[in-house]
Formats: structure tokens, sequence, C-alpha cells
């Protein structure tokens, strides 16, 4: 005999030896079948609402908001999750403000629009990938340069990685880009929209690689003034004006006042130029510095001890205001450095961490805070300047419309692991 | 609610027919008579909840040898705390199947399972992986180990 047939026979005999007991068949009261069924229906109807929820088209553009605008007490802080204008537009905004670079690989910049409404928060997109640096990835980079309409329809976005090629309009109502050329290896810098939004007039000058993405430099010393007309499409140069660095549209639109070197200079309609006398270290205040009743030019103060010619490049130190018929200057009880707009009377300016509503005498008072957060700082802060005037300012919620579209297919993605795992376990379940 | 009838004899049916091979393959599979009972009775009351299964002697073998692992996991810990030792069986057999007992004895749940699954019901390797939840190469190892420990005892008598 084999050993196989051994242990066959082995086996044989080893279990037959095993006791059977004689037992009957279990009785039982059945209970009711627990079905699964009913939970993973509920469960798929929740995965699909999810993923609808989440996978929603982009909105419809939204009309513009009716009566006064809003601003938020409190601004939205730096998050990922904020829709972008071209997948989800939003409408026209009362105001854009950018993020700078964290230190980390991801903290990339944004530029952020704020809806009428002060809760509808959207990013622009093109302004935060043209802010990504590009050749000097060590560097920390910023939003790219934006200007936003005083109607608050549109932003003008710049590229200052370095030689530019276009101006883009991005419609904040529909969310499209329209790019608007420039001479090939530009520098530009955006000055000012009119008062009608329809015009935007922005400076350009051959681009200098030694200027490390500071378009001054350049625009200081060959700086063209250039009018892009919106519904034309059309751009002209403005004769006899080089080394534009601000500029501001009076209120009808019919003049210009443009800063070039320390001097101030008001363009008529007609091609005559005025020159408005500065107090030393002195310069525009950018491009919402004239005042509704136009009689007003807000002005950037320099540090004390500033050098005279670097009146138009230095940060400022402090604000002012020019009165025109007078041609006195007076300073403004502030910490802000950077002009917003008019509401009445009073300035609204900001230090980019708070945005206030300053007297012609008088302190400062506070409107709205913004949040730069640990790991980010803000860089840039507008208003749309046609808005203002009538501006509210109220504790708001935070709309950031739907996901951006990686973090919606991901989640799609998991909910459907974690669906198909429930299942897997369920059959497994079924099965022992 | 009562279960219909029809599905009532069927199940008494299989009952009568695989009672006492199922508690065979448990007593193998857990070396314990009284062990053996109550999983078989709890797999055919279990059984008797499912009236979807369609093969219910593969279900029914399956479930056995899946209880009667966690049953011998659990018992083990329990010797291991308590410190007691295994019990013997008291029941007379030959030389060739007592070195069978101690061989088995020495091997997996699993690995019993298989033996019996193989040298007494002569199962195919499909439907023995089918019992063991695996794959027929995972049964051919499993089966290569057990003959060759039992084989050592076999020729050691």
């Amino acid at each position: 005999m084999t050993t196989d047939h051994r242990l066959r026979a082995a086996v044989h005999e080893l279990v037959e030896a095993i006791p059977v007991p004689a037992a009957a068949p279990p009785v039982t009261l059945l209970p009711a079948r627990r079905s699964w069924r009913p939970v993973v229906v509920a469960a798929a109807v929740v995965v699909l609402l999810l993923a609808v929820g989440l996978v929603r088209l982009p909105a419809a553009p939204s009309a513009p908001v009716a009566g006064p605008a809003t601003l938020p007490r409190l601004f939205a802080d730096h998050s990922y999750l904020t829709a972008t204008v071209s997948a989800a537009p939003a409408g026209p905004a009362i105001a854009i403000y950018g993020y700078g670079q964290g230190d980390l690989p991801f903290q990339t910049p944004q530029l952020i629009a704020v809806g009428m409404d002060g809760r509808t928060y959207r990013e622009i997109d093109i302004a935060s990938k043209r802010g990504r640096p590009v050749d000097a990835s060590a560097l920390k980079s910023l939003a790219a340069p934006a200007l936003l309409s005083p109607d608050g329809s549109r932003v003008a976005v710049a590229d200052d990685r370095g030689p530019a090629i276009d101006v883009a309009i991005v419609d904040l109502t529909t969310g499209r880009t329209r790019s608007h050329p420039v001479p090939a290896g530009s520098a530009v810098q955006l000055l000012a929209w009119s008062p009608d939004s329809m015009r935007l007039a922005y400076a350009v000058a051959p681009y200098r690689a030694d200027s490390h993405g500071d378009p001054r430099p350049a625009l200081a010393a060959d700086g063209e003034l250039t009018l892009l007309d919106l519904a034309t499409g059309v751009t002209s140069t403005v004769a006899g004006q080089r080394g534009v660095l601000d500029a501001a549209f009076s209120p009808d639109g019919r003049t210009l006042a443009v800063q070039v070197g320390t001097e101030l200079r008001l363009l008529d309609a007609g091609g005559g130029s005025t020159v408005v006398p500065l107090p030393g270290r002195h310069r525009l205040g950018g491009p919402a510095a004239w005042s509704p009743d136009g009689s007003r030019l807000a002005l950037f103060r320099m540090a004390a001890g500033s050098p005279a010619w670097a009146a138009g490049y230095w940060s400022p130190d402090g604000l002012a205001v020019l009165d025109l018929p007078t041609g006195v200057s007076t300073p403004l009880d502030t910490d802000a450095t950077a002009i917003l707009g008019w509401q009445g009377a009073d300035l609204l300016a900001t230090n980019h961490n708070t945005i206030v509503s300053v007297p012609p005498t008088g302190s400062a008072r506070l409107l709205a805070r913004l949040q730069p957060g640990d790991d980010h700082w803000i860089v840039t802060v507008q208003l749309a300047t046609a808005r203002t005037s009538d501006l509210q300012v109220r504790d708001t919620g935070v709309d950031r419309g739907p996901w951006p579209w990686w973090l919606r297919v991901l989640t799609v993605g998991l909910l459907f692991l974690a669906g198909g795992g429930v299942l897997v376990a369920l059959r497994r379940r079924r099965a022992h | 609610m009562l279960s219909e009838p029809a599905v009532r004899g069927d199940f008494d049916a299989l009952y009568a027919a695989q009672f006492a091979p199922m508690v065979r393959l448990a007593c193998v599979t857990t070396g314990s008579v009284p062990a053996a009972e109550d999983v078989v009775q709890e797999v055919f009351l279990a059984l008797l909840h499912r009236p979807d299964v369609r093969e219910p002697t593969a279900w029914l073998r399956r479930a056995v040898v899946s209880r009667c692992t966690s049953w011998v996991r659990r018992r083990r810990l329990e010797r291991r705390h308590a410190g007691q030792p295994e019990p013997e069986p008291l029941v007379s057999l030959g030389p060739d199947a007592i070195a069978v007992r101690a061989g088995l004895a020495q091997l997996r749940p699993r690995h019993r399972a298989a033996v019996f699954l193989r040298y007494y019901l002569d199962l195919s390797e499909a439907d023995i992986a089918a019992a063991l939840n695996c794959r027929p190469g995972t049964v051919k190892s499993l089966l290569h180990r057990a003959q060759s420990a039992l084989r050592e005892h076999l020729d050691d008598h």
C-alpha cells in the first residue's frame, strides 16, 4: 500500500470514528430578512446628488446687483477652494484683492474678485496664473498687475513675468478674456480706466531684462502713454507723453492727470497739457485719485529723507489731498498707503490689512478688514470706484462658488471608491 | 414569520444529508466534537436566514471552515491565558489513524480542512478552493504542506 493510500485510509478511519450525534434540524422563527438594497440605493442617491452638486455646470452669469453695492466688513481669507471667474463667473465686483506667493511651493499667488453682494468670491484665474514665476522659480511673486474697472464689470490684467505680449481684459459677467496685443517684448503698466469703463490707459516700453520684473525703470525712461478703446479694440498713443508712471481720469473722462517723473500734468482731450505744481516728495495717487466733484486729487507722500528724484518710484509713506483750485495740499491722518476711491468728501484708502474712510480733517474710520493670514500677504486691493458713493459695509457670508475641477474629480472619485468599498464589504459579509 | 413549507422541506433534506459530513469537517478542523456540533448548528441556522444561497453545500463548507478557523484562533488564546492542555479524544484507532491524528494536531485549521476535503470527501482542487475561499494554487500549497507533515508521522509508525 502506498503512503497516499495509507493516508487516505487513515483519514477515513479517523473521520468515521468521530461520533456524530443525531440532532434535529434547527427550528426558528425567521425574522424579516434584512436587505441591504435600500441602504445601497440610498448611498447611491447620496453619491449621485453629491456628484451633481459638485460637478454642476458653471453658474449662469449673474445680472449686476441692483441698488447699493456691499463691502464685506471682513474679507474672506485665503482658500484654494474658490471657484474661478472663467469656470463660474459671478458678475461685477465691488473689489479685487490679491495674495502674494507664500513660502511653500503650493502657496501660489491669487487675485480674488468680491461680488457686488459682498459675499460672492471668485478667483481671477488668468491673473493668478500670470503671477506665477516662469523663469525665476526661487523668487517670490505677486499676482499679475491688474486694474478693476470703475463699474466693476471688467479687470485688466498685465504680465510682468517677462516681456509681455498683451493686455488681457477679463469680463467678470461672462468669464471671457479678450487679449489686446502690445508690441512684442514690452513692459506694460496699467494706469487708469475711464469713468465709463470703456477706455483703458496704460504705459508701454521696450522690456529691460535687468529690471527684475519691475516695469517702472523701463517705463520711466521710454514709457509711452497708450489708450485702448474697448468698444473698437483700437489703441492710440498719446504723443509727447513719455515716462508716464501714474494716471487718473477726471470724473467727466475728458482730462487725464499723469505723473511723469516728478511732474504732474493734466492732459485734455484737445491735446493741451497743463503742469500742476506739486509739493516736494508728492506724486499722483494712482487711478482712483480724482475726486467725484473734480476739485481734488489724492496724492502719495514719500517718506522724509527720500530723494526728490525717486518721487515716482518709491513706495508711499502717507497720503495727501491736493485742492486743484487753490493748489493747497493737505496731509491726511492715516497710515494707509493706497487710494481706493471716494465716498463724498472722504477718501477711501487701504494699508492692505484694512480699508478706511479718511475725512478731509480728522482721523480715519475703519470700514473693513482683510485677512492676510500667516502664510500669505495681501499685495493688491482695489474698489469699483463708480460704486463707492453709496457703498454699504455689512457682515456677510462667504460664497466661493463650485469647487475647482480637480477637487470635484478627486471628491467624486473618492466617493465612488468608498461606495465600492462598502459594496465589497457587504458582499463579503453575505458570503460568510 | 415562518419559512415557506417548500423551502423548509429542502432545508430539512439538506440538513439530513450534510449534518454529519459538516460535523466531521468541523471536528477535524477544530479537534473538538462539541465545538463542531455548535459550529455546524450555527451555520445551518445562518443558512436558514439565507434563502438566496444558490449552492448550499458549498456555502456550508465555506461557512464551517471559516467559523472553525475563528473558533480555533479564539480557543488558542483562551488556552494560552488559562494554561489548560489540549484534551485527547477518547476513541480507539489503528496506528495509522493515530499517526494522522497526531499529524493533524500540528497543522493549522485550514490545512486540516484541506486534508478532510481532499482525502475524505474527494473534492477537486476547485471545490476545495471554494470551500476555503482561496485560489486553487493556494490549495495545492496547503495540501503539499499537510501531506508532507502527515507522511512523516505515518513513516514514524
